[in-house]
């Protein structure tokens, strides 16, 4: 093989050149001697041949065929003879190689190496740097996938909190709702013992600037009005019933002479009026009338103001101007009186 | 072999020289090179293996037929048919159930509202199982004892206890370890378990499922679930609001499908037909909670105070219409079990159940007339103590010869005589316009489910008697609502706006839907409606002496005016087809202020014993004074300017 390599670059390379020095003779002229120096003698082309290549027929027209590939092998021998012979003279014309010891070819080796960065890295080839943006951008997809990971278990922590939070949250805003509820807030008002207070009374100023009391100013007494939210007895004992949540406010004064069945208005129509006279000398308008009260309808007096300028501070009104008497209980009064039996008129 | 030969002889006569030169190296002869041996009979040509071959060839191909026969049909007749049975194997549609809406009240505070809950799930069988084969594996190992896999019953004991603990011994731990010990493939242990408790619970248990369960929750239990009603275990509406607004509330479950694999593994890119869970819509309701609250308290103490079989109110704004309380008596609570509500109301009696209201009618025959100019407020009649209308004989509640009443005093005295004699100026025709045109005898669109229209007798059915009945009140029923309604009227200077409870609806998406408003109906003008308002003051009116006094005195509210109506109707006695004499229906409806009206309020007792106080007599009247009084009070209402001129109830 090592025998056949120079023939192999004569043959592709010679004719070229012996192309380029036909061309550009003045300049092919001047680097041959360069290039043969520098060439090794491995390199040395059979000359014979080049001659024979180079002598091409003339002709007067271009030459259109394409052109034959030359020819490396000359014709085949006729004999064995001849083939040995030119085998002999191969051998013989074979430039011989010569190769240089070791050490100094270490020492040509290592004088060649270059030091100078500049010239190093243009000697770098383009691979290297393909090969070292590969080998960054690799790295650096790692590094950023690494970081996406760890952060991926960051998020799903918070988002686990947040879940948690958010549930917390709604938990939370359900005991306040709960506990804002209107039932609840009655409830905590029961349990520190507040009661409603029923009919309360005004102050006001009227335009001669007096300041006049409207209505009945009376403390609030009562028990507490019962929960409005009873809770359902347990399934389990089923036999005990919820206790009813009666308890009246005020205890009914039952009085025995209501206990007659009375005539009503509006129940005259249609009705058989099985008591026509039954009742004749109850001569009350109606039985929803039974408060014998004084006082005007809303009484208010204009309270005489002492002396000098008026007095924010509703004092407990010594009595309204128009007092028949009576104790002022008006509005609603709680405990009924007797009923008048013969009242109007 | 042999064309190898053949060549070779081929080539023979080419290459004499060789061949002569090479024929004395061969060893077999010319004669033997030129006789060609036949055949052996056991190579592939023997009769056996063409007739294998051939059999076999047979069978390969009638294979193949069948195979592509089979192909065929698998592929062309019944590839729909499989397919589909494929994708029903594979396919799973994950339901992604979308988060009720809210109701609310006018001041946006929640009546009911849903959160999220876990119910947690168990699997006995499964769980058990493996529980043993751990525990049997680890005592062979012996080694690692300490290590995880208890004894089996021993971990459902400390599961039960842990989990009726945190429960508050909701379901307690013979209860939960009866399920865990259960054979049962999958049982619920507790459902409606706080979010936070039940992934404590399965973060400690991994045996212990946790399935999401929406929480419907009433903060305000027994308060206004006449009108919200109630949802069953499914979460769909049963009852009030959450039954008829359902398809508002519920919203859109969202739904995903995808393939999944005989083991379970998602097959990936398997997603499609997701759609996003649209979730319910929030529902404004016009009642206050406040005001729902104190009526609905009033209306229990009233009930029980008076022993009546129940009790029910409305509390109407005078301009709008709008809803401001509704309750009945005896409320069921929505925030515990449906089923253990025993005698509970379960139903919205205001809405639901028509009664006959009595002397509180009277008020259509006082607009009416006043309205035809067929009498003033200050008109003397001469009131005998009964009247005879068409073959009925009718007479007031109170024994009385010939009394002077003014127009203002047969209303402030309820007198039935009074106000017939009233009626027959004005007719039936009129009279039974103007019934229609108070809206008696028609929805009136509230918005609540199972709305009564009350029942009026048409004009061309009435009997002779009839229209000594109606303008009395009797003879005719409606709600509560309706009966409020009229006095709305009345307050609204004589435009009658159809109540309404459902302000607007939010979507989910942020739009607000109002709900569209009835237009008004003018029923009497403004000045006939003032005329009225001044004239039914009188039954509120306080005498001392009683000559001046109306029906309700109880009614009144010191520093505004008020005007109402007192109403007594005998309730029917189905034994006889008669009226009872001793059980009536106890109705008050009024305006306050009288001068300037903001709230209509109606209230209604069915058969006390005793007045709403518990005072003796019959009377509503505390009931209406009070709910007005609080109201009154709450909402800052300006006193009226003074108490009113005395009414003259009767003239002499």
């Amino acid at each position: 093989m090592k025998a056949q390599k120079p023939m192999r670059k004569t043959a592709t390379g010679e004719p070229g050149r012996a192309r380029t020095s036909a061309k550009k003779s003045p300049r092919a002229a001047k680097r041959r001697p360069v290039r043969e120096t520098k060439r090794t003698p491995v390199d040395a082309p059979p000359r014979g041949r080049q001659q024979t290549r180079d002598a091409r027929p003339q002709r007067s027209a271009p030459r259109t065929t394409p052109i034959a590939r030359p020819k490396d092998v000359p014709a085949r021998p006729k004999s064995t003879s001849q083939a040995k012979a030119r085998a002999k003279a191969r051998k013989a014309k074979a430039p011989k190689v010569v190769r240089p010891p070791l050490r100094q070819r270490i020492l040509v080796r290592l004088a060649s190496i270059e030091l100078d960065p500049r010239r190093l890295i243009a000697r770098v080839p383009f691979v290297v740097l393909v090969i070292g943006a590969l080998g960054l951008g690799l790295g650096v997809t790692l590094w950023l996938s690494t970081d996406a990971a760890e952060r991926s278990y960051q998020l799903g922590a918070a988002r686990q909190l947040n879940q948690a939070l958010l549930q917390q949250k709604e938990g939370l805003e359900r005991d306040v709702l709960e506990a804002q509820a209107a039932p609840a807030l009655a409830e905590a008002a029961r349990n520190l013992g507040m009661i409603p207070s029923r009919d309360t009374a005004h102050l006001v100023q009227d335009p001669s600037g007096n300041w006049v009391v409207v209505g009945t100013p009376k403390p609030a007494e009562g028990v507490p009005p019962p929960p409005l939210n009873a809770p359902l007895p347990e399934p389990a004992p089923p036999a005990p019933p919820a206790p009813r949540v009666v308890e009246p406010l005020e205890v009914p004064v039952r009085l025995p002479s209501v206990t007659a069945p009375q005539a009503i208005p509006g129940t005259a129509p249609a009705l058989p009026l099985a008591v026509p006279g039954a009742v004749p000398n109850v001569a009350v308008p109606n039985v929803e009338v039974p408060h014998a009260v004084s006082g005007q309808l809303p009484a208010p007096g204009p309270v005489p103001v002492p002396a000098p300028g008026p007095v924010p501070v509703p004092v407990p009104v010594p009595g309204p101007a128009p007092v028949p008497a009576a104790p002022l209980d008006a509005g609603t009064s709680q405990l009924p009186p007797a009923p008048a039996p013969g009242a109007p008129a | 072999m042999s064309r190898d030969k053949r060549r070779a002889r081929a080539a023979a006569p080419a290459t004499p020289g060789k061949a002569l030169a090479k024929a004395p190296n061969q060893e077999r002869s010319a004669r033997a090179r030129r006789t060609r041996q036949a055949a052996p009979q056991n190579g592939l040509r023997s009769a056996s293996f063409v007739f294998r071959h051939r059999a076999g060839n047979a069978v390969i191909f009638l294979l193949l037929v069948v195979a592509a026969a089979q192909l065929f049909t698998l592929q062309v007749p019944r590839a729909e048919g499989l397919r589909a049975e494929a994708a029903g194997q594979l396919k799973v549609t994950d339901i992604d159930p979308a988060l009720r809406g809210a109701i609310v009240d006018r001041n946006g505070d929640k009546l009911a509202f849903t959160i999220e809950a876990r119910a947690l799930t168990f699997q006995p069988v499964k769980v058990r199982k493996q529980l043993e084969e751990a525990f049997a594996k680890n005592s062979e190992v012996e080694s690692s004892e300490s290590l995880a896999a208890p004894d089996p019953d021993a971990r459902l004991r400390e599961i039960a206890a842990e989990i009726s603990s945190r429960l508050d011994n909701k379901p307690d731990t013979a209860t939960v370890l009866k399920k865990l010990r259960s054979n049962e493939t999958f049982v619920y242990l507790a459902r409606a378990v706080d979010p936070a408790i039940a992934e404590a619970i399965t973060t400690k248990f991994p045996e212990v499922g946790a399935e999401r369960q929406d929480l419907r929750q009433y903060p305000g239990g027994v308060l206004a679930a006449n009108i919200v009603g109630g949802i069953d275990w499914d979460g769909h509406g049963l009852l009030g609001l959450e039954d008829s607004m359902d398809s508002v509330l519920a919203g859109t479950d969202g739904s995903v499908t995808y393939d999944r694999g005989s083991d379970g593994v998602v097959i990936p890119g398997s997603y499609r037909n997701r759609h996003d869970a649209v979730n319910g819509s929030t529902v404004t309701l016009t009642i206050d909670d406040d005001i729902q609250f104190y009526v609905q308290q009033q209306v229990q103490m009233a009930k029980d105070a008076s022993g009546a079989k129940n009790a029910s109110a409305v509390v109407l704004d005078a301009k709008t219409g709008e809803v401001l309380a509704m309750s009945n008596d005896n409320t069921f609570n929505p925030a515990q079990d449906l089923s253990r509500q025993e005698n509970r109301q379960l139903g919205n009696l205001p809405v639901s159940s028509p009664f006959e209201p009595g002397s509180v009618n009277k008020m259509i025959t006082a607009a009416a007339v006043i309205e035809n100019n067929l009498t003033t407020p200050d008109e003397v009649l001469q009131v005998p103590g009964s009247i005879n209308m068409g073959g009925v004989t009718v007479r007031d509640a109170w024994n009385h010869g010939v009394m002077p009443y003014t127009t203002t005093g047969v209303f402030g005295k309820s007198s039935n005589v009074g106000t017939l004699m009233l009626a027959q100026r004005l007719g039936p025709e009129r009279y039974a316009e103007m019934l229609k045109m108070f809206g008696l005898g028609q929805r009136t669109g509230v918005g609540l489910p199972g709305e009564s229209s009350g029942l009026v007798p048409p004009i061309d059915q009435w009997s002779g008697s009839t229209f000594s009945n109606l303008p009395i009140g009797q003879g005719l029923s409606m709600t509560l609502l309706q009966m409020t309604g009229i006095y709305q009227t009345i307050a609204n200077d004589g435009v009658r706006v159809p109540p309404r409870i459902i302000k607007d609806v939010l979507a989910p998406d942020g739009t607000r839907t109002e709900e569209p408003r009835p237009e008004g109906v003018r029923v009497v003008s403004a000045q006939t409606a003032r005329t009225v308002r001044n004239m039914f003051r009188s039954v509120v009116q306080r005498d001392p002496r009683g000559i001046q006094q109306g029906t309700g005195p109880q009614a009144a509210v010191e520093g505004y005016q008020i005007a109402g109506k007192t109403g007594t109707a005998q309730q029917i006695n189905p034994g006889c087809g008669c009226y009872y004499d001793d059980v009536y229906w106890i109705t008050f409806a009024g305006m306050a202020p009288a001068d300037e009206p903001r709230y209509v309020i109606g209230v209604m007792l069915d058969a006390p014993h005793r007045a709403a106080d518990g005072s003796p007599g019959s009377s509503a009247a505390p009931l209406f004074h009070n709910i007005a009084s609080w109201l009154l009070r709450r909402e800052n209402v300006p006193l009226s300017p003074d108490p009113g001129a005395p009414l003259t109830l009767q003239a002499g």
